[in-house]
């Protein structure tokens, strides 16, 4: 009787739906009558999980490197430490995960450095955010000043954009760090006496009312904002080491296929068959293209953002030197697993472990060697970055 | 949805998994329940009944992974551990941000990662997704 009716819900699009709604609530009520049924299924699919967050831990340590090799009996040791971890893991102690994990990553190399987090304000953070990943739509936080000026019906523009001094703007200190804000200093001029904004008034706004003249700007005009500092990287990257990515992507291949694969992707992993050769080509296009991060991969802050340091060098934060393309599973997610260690403290009196990577590495495919890009940034890195400018810019004209 | 799953489809190359068979979404909910987790809303098991995991330009939106604790709800709610777990379900991020669903309030909410802050709020996944795909943005270009 149960099968007649699971099926049809099963078989139509619609159906799943249904069935979630009309299932769910009865299995969720038998569930919380059969505490000791339940708990003993649960406990196998957490632990199949665990299982898997176990293997990919175990990839992380050993790598892809053949059982028979030198190089894996040398990481016995960790091994034995990967067994210690993974019965934390089971048993569900989160510090004893940490450390364990740290004493792992140690063994292979890795630093960790250990400082007070230097917090930056919130609108600092902001404009390091729209940076990096663009001009928000419709930003928040405006100021009451700015909220009500937005409601008053639209008037023609009475102050020419020459008169506004942005030095009298406040957070204006923030923005004119940015290169992408900058060199578009005339254009929030142009936003500001659109708007119709009297000059005396301008330090009455700040870095969220900045942020939406921008935006209106850009849509009043219809061209497109410039490009954020994670499409530049992106770009700047493939442009310098596309042949060392499609030969990192190309030895890598099992082990892209497999993590496609735990994604719920399939691709071929046939030597004869095209999808893995057309996942490496169609990655590389956008990123040539449009500066698309690929699938399966992020950038990593070296210096997280949230430990700036210094407020007159915030552009630094998204610079290409304090970028790093990485995989996102299992090494982005390592290197931020202690992120959330000190939750519960304030973020003035926190303190964060973080995975220090060298400043010349580009790309971070993996505790090997090879697997990891450096660029040489302290070479003609004025010509080159001059050179993008202007093969950008060529593009875009 | 269907808004959605149009801005989704037009992605250049954004590889959404495999739809989630429906036995695997009730099991989900169990498990999130049996976890002490807020359980799935109802627009996001629609969504999971079309794209199961989403990965776009750094962005990644969680599913029903039984492979890896990659993507998976489950798995990568634990690894989180966030305070106010019970209300709170991250279902996805981006370098600076978790899509959150808030349970007492029934919305989507945006969190900065570091501060933990709600930085916008929205009544339904779309509007969130559009938040992170920048798809406002684009509209009027």
């Amino acid at each position: 009787m149960k099968k007649k009716q699971k099926k049809p819900f099963c078989d139509t699009g619609l159906g799943k739906d249904l069935a979630h709604m009309i299932i769910l609530p009865i299995a969720l009520k038998a569930s919380s009558h059969s505490h000791r049924s339940r708990f003993r299924d649960n406990s196998v699919q957490l632990y199949e999980r665990l299982r898997c967050l176990k293997d990919s831990l175990r990839t992380l340590i050993i790598g892809d490197t053949s059982e028979t090799s030198p190089a894996y009996r040398s990481k016995l040791q960790s091994k034995i430490l990967t067994e210690k971890l993974i019965l934390n893991i089971v048993s569900g102690r989160r510090a004893d995960i940490l450390k364990n994990i740290e004493q792992i990553m140690q063994s292979e190399g890795i630093n960790f450095v250990e400082r007070h987090q230097s917090p930056i304000s919130p609108e600092e953070r902001y404009v390091i955010k729209c940076d990096f990943n663009g001009i928000p739509h419709s930003p928040k936080n405006l100021s009451p000043f700015y909220q009500n000026f937005l409601l008053q019906p639209s008037r023609s523009s009475a102050y020419p954009p020459q008169n506004y001094k942005l030095q009298n703007l406040p957070d204006w200190k923030i923005y004119r760090q940015f290169p992408n804000f900058k060199n578009n200093e005339y254009k929030l001029r142009v936003a500001l006496s659109e708007k119709g904004i009297p000059p005396q008034m301008l330090s009455s706004l700040n870095a969220y009312d900045i942020m939406h003249l921008f935006s209106h700007y850009y849509k009043k005009h219809k061209i497109y904002p410039p490009e954020t500092s994670k499409v530049k990287f992106i770009k700047f990257f493939i442009s310098h080491h596309e042949q060392a990515f499609r030969t990192y992507l190309n030895n890598s291949r099992p082990v892209i296929i497999e993590a496609l694969k735990n994604k719920g992707i399939n691709i071929s992993d046939h030597p004869k068959s095209d999808d893995y050769r057309n996942f490496v080509e169609s990655s590389i296009r956008l990123m040539k293209e449009k500066g698309t991060v690929p699938p399966l991969f992020n950038i990593h802050h070296k210096i997280p953002v949230k430990d700036s340091n210094d407020p007159d060098k915030l552009s630094r934060i998204n610079s290409p030197q304090n970028l790093c393309l990485i995989m996102e599973c299992p090494y982005h997610t390592m290197m931020h697993l202690f992120d959330t260690n000190s939750k519960g403290d304030t973020i003035f009196d926190r303190k964060v472990k973080r995975v220090e990577l060298p400043q010349d590495m580009i790309f971070f495919g993996g505790f090997r060697s090879e697997a990891c890009i450096y660029h040489n940034y302290s070479l003609d890195y004025q010509k080159n970055l001059h050179l993008l400018i202007a093969k950008v810019t060529g593009k875009r004209k | 949805m269907k808004q959605l799953l149009k801005l989704i489809a037009a992605l250049p190359y954004s590889l959404p998994g495999k739809p989630a068979p429906v036995k695997d979404v009730i099991a989900m909910q169990q498990d999130l329940k049996f976890n002490g987790l807020p359980t799935l809303p109802e627009d996001f098991v629609r969504f999971l009944h079309h794209v199961n995991t989403l990965n776009y330009d750094g962005l990644f939106i969680f599913g029903i992974n039984s492979r890896s604790y990659f993507l998976d709800i489950l798995s990568e709610n634990l690894r989180l551990d966030l305070t106010q777990k019970e209300n709170i379900l991250i279902l996805g991020y981006d370098e600076f941000e978790y899509l959150a669903y808030c349970a007492p309030h029934a919305c989507y909410q945006i969190i900065d990662k570091d501060t933990l802050e709600v930085v916008e709020t929205y009544a339904d996944l779309t509007a969130a997704m559009k938040y992170l795909l920048k798809a406002d943005d684009d509209e009027h270009l």
